[in-house]
């Protein structure tokens, strides 16, 4: 089973780099998971745009116990920050390997189910 | 600090990416959908993923019917069902619906996700002079090949479908 070393402590991920354990998951160890290309091949660098994002998916995980597919990721980041932001290409800008899955992976949220 | 420990292998991890490519002959909902989808998740698990788009499917890479949101892209009912006048046209609307409410992208996002996920997208050179089609007709950075060059492709590749 594939792990990262987050503060001397490794942490399960399954076969797609998520965390097996979504409450482990702190502003540390998202950094660890956005610099972790082994399952995207690149790395993410962390701004305040990706956090704003990484934290809303937090909070919809926290809500509705689900990570949200792309169609409602748009729609809710649009009514939450508006349209310049809640769009396809503004999330492929700021997570070139699918906003999704890999802004999940990075929130630490479980893997989200569904083929897109 | 943090150190990344290497786990099992990963489509990422090797050497080479693996190479894979869709075939899309039809410009229906249940032509488009399973290529593209495929096409996204093989570039997911680290592919190089490209969908060859041939007959009718050479609809989806024309500049055209992007800006017309692909309204031209028809669910058809087969059997003597498909037949009756204006089938067509409900069968549509209902696979839409359904589309939409299991939160799955409609096909022009599906078609901008391909590509922001990095899926090359091919036209077949002889459909294009079989439809008259030129090269500014196509969605920008649509690569244009004859079969012997996708054939080429094809046989240096690792996966190859046709749906």
């Amino acid at each position: 089973m594939p792990e990262i070393e987050v503060k001397g402590k490794k942490l399960l991920l399954d076969e797609d780099g998520f965390l097996q354990d979504w409450e482990e998951w702190d502003e540390e160890v998202a950094k660890a998971l956005a610099a972790d290309d082994r399952w995207t091949g690149a790395k993410v660098e962390l701004t305040d745009e990706h956090w704003e994002i990484i934290r809303f998916l937090r909070q919809y995980y926290e809500k509705y116990g689900v990570a949200p597919p792309i169609r409602i990721l748009v729609k809710e980041v649009k009514k939450a920050f508006g349209p310049e932001k809640g769009n396809l290409k503004y999330l492929y800008k700021l997570f070139p390997q699918g906003p999704a899955k890999d802004a999940c992976r990075i929130a630490g949220l479980p893997k989200p189910t569904g083929c897109v | 600090m943090s150190t990344v420990i290497e786990g099992e292998d990963t489509a990422i991890g090797r050497k080479e990416k693996k190479k894979v490519n869709l075939i899309c002959s039809r410009n229906t909902i249940d032509g488009v959908y399973p290529p593209l989808i495929l096409a996204i998740n093989a570039a997911r698990n680290g592919a190089e993923a490209r969908v060859f788009f041939t007959f009718s499917g050479i609809d989806m890479v024309l500049k055209k019917n992007y800006e017309k949101d692909y309204r031209n892209v028809k669910f058809y009912i087969p059997g003597a069902m498909g037949a009756i006048p204006g089938m067509s046209k409900l069968a549509t609307m209902m696979v839409k619906k359904k589309i939409e409410s299991a939160e799955i992208p409609d096909i022009k996002s599906l078609v901008e996700m391909t590509r922001f996920e990095g899926v090359k997208f091919i036209a077949c050179l002889m459909t294009m002079d079989m439809m008259g089609i030129e090269k500014e007709d196509l969605l920008e950075d649509v690569e244009v090949m004859d079969a012997n060059q996708f054939m080429k492709l094809a046989l240096s590749s690792d996966l190859n479908m046709f749906i």
